[in-house]
């Protein structure tokens, strides 16, 4: 592995705080010596706007712009691999534009759709979902 | 309308009224006895309902947590007393903000715990958008770590509470 990049974002997970750089690499935080040990993933998303969501004890990568999401990938410890995902499943994603996602699981039961990215604009009234 | 023998109000009459009050007459409702206080708690805060959360900037910043399943609005006039602070996120139930004598205060909205932060790798600034900032807590504990990344220096603050007493 090369420079690693600059830490762009970062969630917490099974008492494991993840980071993900503008170069996408995805490594966990030592608070002990405040250090930052990446996973030597087989594969790692061309990208630079990545973000982190925790979601049912999963740990998602968004590929993300200002505009839109584009792809949702998510990390399998097991095969230490980005698996990018067709569908989201029961689940929706929450964004507004320059800030943090948010995934939702079961959303129905609180009046949203499965499957479905609910943006909020930073400039306009409105919400929009696909 | 039938009152208990202990003369507390059933859950289910709480439940109405708790549906007429803000967020901020909801904290003082909790406040009355420990039956409104465990209703607050256990019926309120438990269900882990999803709300969203609106900030506005118009001549000032407004703070209101919107619930879709209920169709409601909870303004948060509580906010209202943090002059001189500057959102920067929402996170595990806290508000993060910035504030202009160079530390982040750390403000529940629920239990109005408040922590203050303050920081010296680098001058904490006005701009809404200028950090990006976690919080976690420990399991079952009330230490925590608050990372706070300056978007412009990309310097990284790493606050741990057990080390900073």
């Amino acid at each position: 592995m090369g420079k690693p990049g600059r830490v762009v974002d970062f969630m917490v997970l099974h008492n494991i705080i993840y980071v993900v750089t503008d170069k996408a690499n995805i490594g966990v935080l030592s608070l002990n010596s405040v250090d930052i040990k990446f996973l030597k993933l087989k594969s790692v998303p061309n990208v630079r706007y990545l973000k982190l969501v925790n979601c049912d004890e999963q740990l998602l990568v968004v590929d993300s712009s200002l505009k839109e999401t584009r792809n949702v990938y998510k990390i399998d410890f097991s095969t230490m691999n980005d698996v990018k995902q067709e569908t989201l499943g029961d689940i929706s994603l929450f964004h507004a534009a320059n800030r943090n996602y948010y995934a939702l699981s079961n959303p129905n039961k609180w009046g949203y759709e499965s499957n479905s990215v609910y943006v909020i604009s930073r400039l306009y009234t409105q919400c929009n979902a696909y | 309308m039938k009152v208990a023998e202990n003369c507390e109000l059933p859950w289910d009459v709480l439940d109405i009224i708790s549906k007429t009050l803000d967020l901020d007459d909801l904290f003082r409702f909790s406040g009355v006895c420990k039956n409104w206080r465990a209703f607050y708690w256990r019926n309120l805060l438990a269900s882990q309902e999803p709300l969203l959360l609106q900030v506005l900037y118009n001549h000032k910043e407004s703070y209101s947590f919107i619930s879709f399943p209920n169709q409601k609005i909870y303004c948060l006039k509580m906010m209202e007393y943090f002059l001189h602070s500057i959102y920067v996120t929402f996170c595990t139930g806290y508000f993060i903000m910035a504030r202009y004598n160079n530390s982040f205060i750390l403000i529940n909205p629920f239990t109005r715990i408040q922590k203050v932060i303050n920081v010296s790798i680098f001058e904490v600034k006005s701009n809404i958008f200028a950090y990006h900032a976690l919080l976690a807590f420990g399991k079952c504990s009330d230490e925590f770590v608050l990372l706070v990344l300056c978007k412009s220096s990309r310097s990284l603050l790493v606050y741990q509470s057990q080390n900073c007493g």
